[in-house]
């Protein structure tokens, strides 16, 4: 064998560079789709939130749905009650959702139809992190019981999201969360993040929410695609 | 963390990569940068490259992890700094909390040495 040689690749894999997650991306934006990918742990509200959110984006838009978990079907019911579309992923030991996942999950939807599509990822804070889906938006959910140091324990997931959502406001005395120190910790991981705070079972912070994410909409369709 | 899962992406992307090199060549060694803001173990993505590469173009080559701090502009300092505790992600000089992460997120295939195969 001759002398190696060294060639320059530069090539990065993660983050926003994962072609099928491109391809998925210029097709939603073809399509004028909102996508919005909700990560947390589990059990933090994110099929409830996600129900509410639809029910009041229905009123107006028509919203979609996908949801990751490793057995049954029963967060795909729950989101599809408002009337909406929504698919259940069966990810069987799959700890996250990956976009060919999502891809296969949307196959056969008119995509035009639709205004928004919320992909509800599996409870985890670790893997989802660097997962592109395609997604526009990509939300941390943390609810109240959660403890006021989840942020510092989490700080890979959390410095990849564009939004935090603190839920379960309505039981915060309750469990005696320290929200404001909660929401400092929130920004010393990830600085200038805006923060919601929600009672999903509740309809607390619903409107400012839903707002929230019908400004984003409206944002990405008056962008050429 | 799914280091098998990355450590096949960068066989595939490597695989497209090299695809106009021809033939009589072997890789004896890849070169990759990981930020910490990706949450990958080092260890794992070692443990993860036999099995990744086994049966491939890059079966037998060697992985050279090099791991890189996050880095973040200061927009108080008008400077990069390196961020080196993610938990606290602010200025090191002057502590105004950091708002545009600009490295240390990626893995990032820096490059490929190859040994040309000459036939006697």
């Amino acid at each position: 064998m001759t002398e190696p040689r060294i060639l320059e690749v530069r090539k990065k894999l993660l983050g926003k560079n994962d072609q099928l997650a491109l391809d998925l991306r210029h097709e939603f934006a073809r399509n004028g789709v909102f996508v919005a990918n909700l990560v947390s742990s589990p059990g933090s509200g994110k099929t409830e939130l996600l129900r509410a959110t639809m029910a009041e984006l229905g009123k107006t838009y028509t919203p979609a749905a996908v949801t990751g978990d490793l057995a049954t079907e029963n967060d795909a019911d729950r989101l599809a009650e408002s009337g909406a579309l929504a698919k259940q992923i069966l990810t069987g030991t799959m700890c996250h959702l990956e976009v060919d996942m999502v891809a296969n999950a949307i196959q056969g939807w008119d995509l035009a139809d639709l205004d928004f599509l919320f992909i509800e990822n599996v409870g985890n804070l670790v893997c989802p992190g660097d997962f592109d889906l395609g997604e526009d938006l990509r939300v941390m959910l943390i609810a109240t019981t959660e403890g006021e140091d989840k942020p510092l324990k989490y700080p890979t997931l959390i410095s990849t999201c564009d939004v935090v959502v603190i839920n379960k406001m309505d039981i915060a005395e309750a469990v005696e969360c320290d929200v404001s120190l909660l929401e400092r910790n929130i920004h010393e991981v990830r600085p200038g993040v805006p923060i919601f705070k929600t009672s999903a079972k509740k309809g607390d912070g619903l409107a400012e929410w839903t707002a929230y994410l019908t400004e984003q909409y409206k944002q990405k369709i008056a962008q050429p695609a | 963390m799914h280091e098998l899962s990355v450590a096949l992406r960068i066989v595939e992307a490597l695989d497209q990569e090299l695809a106009g090199e021809g033939e009589d060549f072997q890789v004896t060694a890849v070169t990759i940068q990981v930020g910490t803001l990706t949450a990958l173990v080092p260890e794992a993505l070692q443990f993860s490259w036999d099995l990744a590469t086994e049966n491939t173009l890059l079966q037998g080559s060697m992985l050279d992890i090099q791991v890189v701090d996050a880095a973040g502009y200061c927009s108080l300092c008008q400077v990069e700094r390196t961020l080196s505790n993610i938990q606290s992600m602010r200025c090191p000089i002057c502590r105004t909390p950091i708002t545009q992460i600009t490295g240390g997120n990626d893995l990032e295939i820096l490059t490929v040495e190859v040994a040309d195969i000459t036939h006697a």
